[in-house]
């Protein structure tokens, strides 16, 4: 009796409902986690580049204690006498040597906690697909709006600018000297290239003419 | 996608980063005029280290000329930090895998190398006129296999296109590899400059 349910259970998975080419769909979760991680830096660069670093200052204050233990002279400073030195220069007139290290470490401190609290957006925009999950770079996207928007308006190559920011997106034109531009035309291009494909989150474009013209654009 | 852990990046940076911060306001405390009791503090502390150092004597061999123990452990202090900061460097990256499918069928173990899946989607790609080139790796992703597809475009290329080619291209994958559950598929699309991250600006 139990026997049989095993292959009962493998029959199903293999064959659902006789459709075997529609596969049930990746799970949900899995995708969003991959989009949060290809949408999000990873820190693993600063990660690794404290770790190195505190790698070489543990060696070098390594080395420096066997010496100490050892009764031998310091290579460049015991790290027994961290304190009293400490003691005597905070005291002395070296004390501005002690607060322009402090005011650095501090510093970098900061810099550390900001690297580790900071959302640390990579500048992309993910796009809806019923297979796939789909990540893009943002220059990807303005380098459509700008094609889009130029053709719309008839303008050259050299007159449309594109920006892509998380939610919005700015269209530069420099009119042709003489010549002006249709905004409304640049507006509506961009707008049926932004249409074509479903980014998320929702870019909305605006478009800004330069006041001054280029002679020969 | 690769396993890199990144809560533990984080915390890593957010520890180190709190204790440069304390260090660093307490040099300053002990360094300006107001920072008279920390000062003493500081004095009292030195002389009791030194102290200890006197009182912890120690010989690691016999005839050795005693002298305290503490240097000795902080050396090994300093061994274990930088063993574990070169594991930790070293554990970052990785999770790339040669296998897509692995399965064990009644003949025998059926296993499809990533070369396979890769092959199919470059073809099925490379003759589309918006992508400039396609490569494919593969992920351990919780433990399963997952595809990474890397898709650059062709200059000002329209992306909705070549995204949705590349999701039937996927679908068609599916019905190769015969599998009873999807292999999770992230398109990555990239660019006419490699390697820039910021900066999305584009004439």
């Amino acid at each position: 009796m139990t026997t049989t349910s095993p292959l009962q259970a493998e029959d199903a998975r293999a064959d659902p409902s006789g459709d075997a080419s529609v596969p049930a769909p990746v799970p949900h979760a899995t995708y969003r986690r991959v989009l949060r991680r290809e949408t999000h830096s990873s820190r693993s660069a600063s990660a690794i580049v404290v770790l190195v670093v505190l790698v070489l200052v543990a060696a070098y204050v390594g080395v420096e204690s066997v010496y100490a233990a050892l009764s031998q002279r310091a290579l460049l400073f015991s790290p027994l006498d961290t304190l009293s030195t400490l003691a005597t220069a905070a005291t002395s007139s070296a004390s501005v040597i002690v607060i322009a290290v402090g005011i650095v470490t501090g510093l970098v401190g900061i810099l550390l906690v900001v690297l580790a609290v900071a959302a640390g957006r990579r500048g992309r925009h993910t796009v809806a697909d019923t297979r796939v999950a789909v990540v893009i770079d943002d220059h990807v996207i303005a380098a459509a709006i700008a094609r889009g928007a130029r053709t719309a308006g008839r303008l050259a190559p050299g007159q449309v600018t594109a920006w892509v920011s998380r939610r919005s997106s700015e269209i530069a034109v420099t009119p042709a000297s003489g010549i002006p531009v249709d905004e409304e035309a640049v507006l509506t291009g961009a707008r049926e290239e932004l249409a074509e494909t479903d980014y998320q989150p929702r870019v909305e474009p605006r478009v800004r003419v330069s006041q001054n013209g280029k002679l020969g654009a | 996608m690769t396993t890199s852990n990144r809560f533990l990046n984080r915390l890593f940076l957010g520890v180190v980063g709190l204790i440069l911060l304390a260090v660093g306001v307490f040099l300053l405390i002990v360094a300006l005029p107001g920072g008279g009791a920390l000062r003493d503090d500081l004095g009292t502390s030195s002389r009791w280290f030194q102290s200890t150092l006197d009182d912890t004597q120690w010989s690691p061999w016999q005839g050795a000329a005693p002298a305290s123990w503490i240097p000795w452990a902080l050396a090994v202090l300093c061994l274990v930090v930088v063993i574990v900061g070169l594991v930790a460097v070293f554990a970052h990256g990785g999770g790339r895998i040669d296998r897509i499918v692995e399965a064990d069928a009644p003949g025998g173990k059926i296993v499809v190398n990533t070369r396979f899946a890769e092959d199919a989607i470059e073809n099925a790609l490379s003759s589309r006129h918006d992508v400039a080139s396609v490569s494919v790796s593969a992920y351990r992703l919780r433990r399963e296999p997952a595809l990474k597809v890397r898709m650059r475009l062709a200059a000002s290329a329209s992306p909705g296109p070549a995204i949705a080619a590349a999701s039937r291209v996927v679908s068609s994958l599916d019905v190769a590899l015969g599998a009873t559950a999807p292999l999770p598929v992230l398109v990555e699309v990239v660019g006419a400059a490699p390697g820039r991250r910021s900066g999305s600006r584009v004439d």
